[in-house]
């Protein structure tokens, strides 16, 4: 099928230092498909986003690569057709649902917004659509919410609202930017509850960024591993985690489970990624990579960066950055 | 509402205290007080010594002070503060004018500080770094640098002598206002430009700009909904404050100009030690003040939804 945003070679650097923060960053999400993107902090999946929607800092540049959403070239969009793009065809959620909404609009007037800007309509019709609105995302007592304030709501309905404003215009693609991270546990499955019920009803793609693979077993249908500004293993949901190949997805899905187990203690994968960008040749994981040593293949992923190939039965279903991996399936 | 009541009573409260320390002025300064009470009174330059002890009881100076104080009150309210020493005029009509007058002088030079300041500063905030941005930080920083006393007899060279487009001193209808007003809000204009761009400057990276645009409102549209409202709420508490600031401020500007304000009158009562004009004219700028202050508190919190309302749900 004809992906609906099809991202390739995205490569995003400072402006002033020309430091490469994404690179060669490609993705494909399908009409209806969740794709998540993961991988730990920093490893540039909230700039992944910012850079689908045009709204980088003005510090950063997108220096290479093509983004298409349903066959439009995103990159050359004119102020005004990004406007449009903006909640009329892609939806955006946040971490930080509250502090995304303005502190001295009511929440009502800002659910309003989308529905007088992409819909056209007026102000009276959008006031009683936004009471419909915040209904159909589980908000009680929608009137009053939708009098109230930001800082009056807690980060749930906050996180609902947001939800509501994203997908009042119906776009295509909802991208969702680390949208339970803040909240609480009881919350956080409600939220992806609703995320799901609304994946249902309304068909559009998700872009679901998460740094916690727990989180997104149970709503990706595709997986895409991030490290250090590259995309290192991407896959149907069922290979990556239940067949992962990147030693740094084994490890993501090693601290998953064992957070699961309730032990307490987090289990973080030993060693930092703040200076992976900064290695010039050879694997970026490398310094942190246990694989090296077992397969002795020291010199191979430290004399060149090991490329994306395809490991699945089709091209699409399971694709991997990894010389040990290339190398066990070539023995094989 | 009950933030307006607790409003009125800090208020009432200061104007109090305010107006005890000034019924005591006569007491606390030198000479006899109970001639100097009397000579604003009766409205003679000296007190007859035959009339002394019958005065004091008819005007009831020998009961105790603070009953003295309460009555003092009764009358101030009413706005009878008794007669200047200087003009033997009733004081009050005086300060009425002298106050209308800086007023407009403090109102008219705010309000041009406010028509420069606020689209300077939001531009170069939106323009953050560029030429624009440096060029009207740049003006505005030296701004700070004139003072009034240099300004003002340079504006009158230039307009009122050299072009004589100007009149160069006096009061006597809106073409006298101009170049006081220039003068005055020289200042602010520098103040309230760099508080503007930094505040606006600051709104503008904030996440729900972001959020705002996201969606789609554009960037110019999400400036105007949501950049500026923000941007201007600590600008406005500021703007009050410099109102006072601007009637006290305008002593200097009254006196070069030759305007008939407040500043100068209170000047002139001071070196004159005229206390019935000293005493209404500090009840009269303190009362002013704390309204001022009130009222700013006020469009603070309109302007504000944050500090008002509670939390509701969960
Ligand atoms: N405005 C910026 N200027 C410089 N570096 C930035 C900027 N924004 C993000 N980065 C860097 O880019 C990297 C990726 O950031 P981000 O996409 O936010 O990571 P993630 O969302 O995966 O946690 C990080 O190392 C971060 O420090
Ligand atoms: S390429 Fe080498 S260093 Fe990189 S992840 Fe694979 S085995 Fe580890
Ligand atoms: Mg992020």
């Amino acid at each position: 099928m004809e992906p609906l945003l099809e991202i390739d070679s995205l490569t995003v650097s400072t402006r002033t230092t020309s430091k490469r923060l994404l690179d060669g960053v490609s993705l494909r999400v399908a009409p209806g498909e969740v794709l998540a993107v993961v991988g730990e902090s920093g490893s540039g999946k909230s700039l992944t986003a910012l850079s689908i929607m045009q709204m980088l800092p003005r510090v950063l540049e997108m220096s290479a690569g093509r983004m298409t959403l349903a066959g439009t070239d995103l990159t050359s969009l004119r102020r005004r057709e990004i406007d449009t793009l903006h909640g009329g065809r892609i939806g955006m959620l946040f971490q930080q649902p509250r502090r995304m909404l303005d502190p001295t609009a009511t929440v009502g007037s800002q659910v309003a917004e989308p529905l007088v800007r992409h819909l056209r309509m007026s102000r009276r019709e959008a006031r009683r659509r936004v009471l419909e609105l915040l209904a159909d995302v589980g908000i009680d007592e929608p009137a009053r919410r939708a009098q109230a304030y930001p800082h009056q709501l807690s980060g749930g309905l906050a996180q609902r609202v947001m939800i509501a404003t994203a997908l009042a215009a119906s776009p295509p693609l909802l991208i969702a930017d680390e949208p339970t991270t803040a909240l609480d546990v009881t919350v956080e499955a409600q939220i992806l509850q609703l995320l799901k019920q609304k994946k249902r009803e309304l068909g559009m793609s998700v872009l679901f960024i998460s740094h916690d693979l727990n989180v997104v077993s149970s709503i990706a249908d595709r997986i895409a591993v991030m490290y250090a500004g590259r995309v290192v293993e991407v896959g149907t949901a069922d290979e990556i985690l239940t067949q992962p190949e990147h030693p740094y997805t084994k490890a993501l899905i090693e601290c998953s489970t064992l957070r699961t187990d309730a032990s307490g203690q987090l289990y973080v994968i030993p060693g930092g990624s703040d200076t992976a960008r900064e290695l010039d040749h050879g694997c970026r994981f490398r310094p942190r990579c246990g694989l090296t040593q077992e397969a002795h293949l020291e010199q191979v992923c430290d004399a060149r960066e090991p490329v994306l190939l395809s490991i699945g039965r089709s091209p699409a279903e399971h694709e991997c950055r990894c010389w040990g991996t290339a190398e066990e399936r070539e023995g094989a | 509402m009950r933030f307006l009541v607790r409003r009125l009573t800090v208020l009432v409260a200061a104007l109090l205290a305010v107006s005890f320390l000034v019924f005591l002025i006569p007491y606390l300064t030198p000479g006899d007080p109970t001639r100097k009470i009397l000579r604003g009174r009766v409205n003679a330059m000296d007190i007859d010594p035959a009339q002394l002890e019958s005065l004091r009881a008819q005007y009831g100076l020998d009961r105790p002070v603070l009953v003295q104080y309460a009555d003092w009150l009764a009358t101030a309210v009413r706005g009878d503060f008794g007669y200047s020493y200087t003009s033997q005029a009733a004081v009050m009509p005086q300060i009425g004018a002298a106050a209308m007058v800086t007023l407009v002088l403090a109102v008219g030079a705010l309000g041009l500080a406010i028509a420069v300041a606020l689209p300077s500063g939001i531009l170069a905030a939106m323009r953050r770094g560029g030429p624009v941005d440096t060029a009207i930080t740049t003006v505005t920083q030296a701004f700070v640098a004139v003072p009034e006393y240099w300004l003002a007899p340079l504006l009158i060279l230039v307009f009122a002598v050299k072009f004589g487009a100007l009149p160069s001193a006096g009061w006597a209808g809106p073409a006298w206002m101009i170049l006081p007003c220039v003068t005055l809000a020289l200042r602010p204009i520098s103040y309230f430009t760099q508080i503007t761009r930094a505040s606006m400057a600051e709104v503008l990276d904030s996440p729900y700009i972001v959020g705002a645009r996201a969606r789609g409102l554009g960037y110019y549209r999400t400036i105007l909904r949501h950049g500026i409202r923000n941007a201007l709420i600590p600008v406005v508490t500021l703007l009050s404050v410099w109102l006072g600031g601007l009637l006290g401020g305008s002593v200097v500007v009254e006196v070069i100009f030759g305007i008939p304000g407040m500043g100068r009158l209170v000047f002139n009562a001071v070196h004159n030690g005229d206390i019935p004009m000293i005493q209404a004219s500090m009840v009269t700028i303190v009362t002013i003040t704390v309204l001022l202050a009130t009222v700013t508190d006020v469009l603070y919190t309109v302007i504000n939804p944050t500090v008002r309302g509670s939390h509701v749900g969960s």
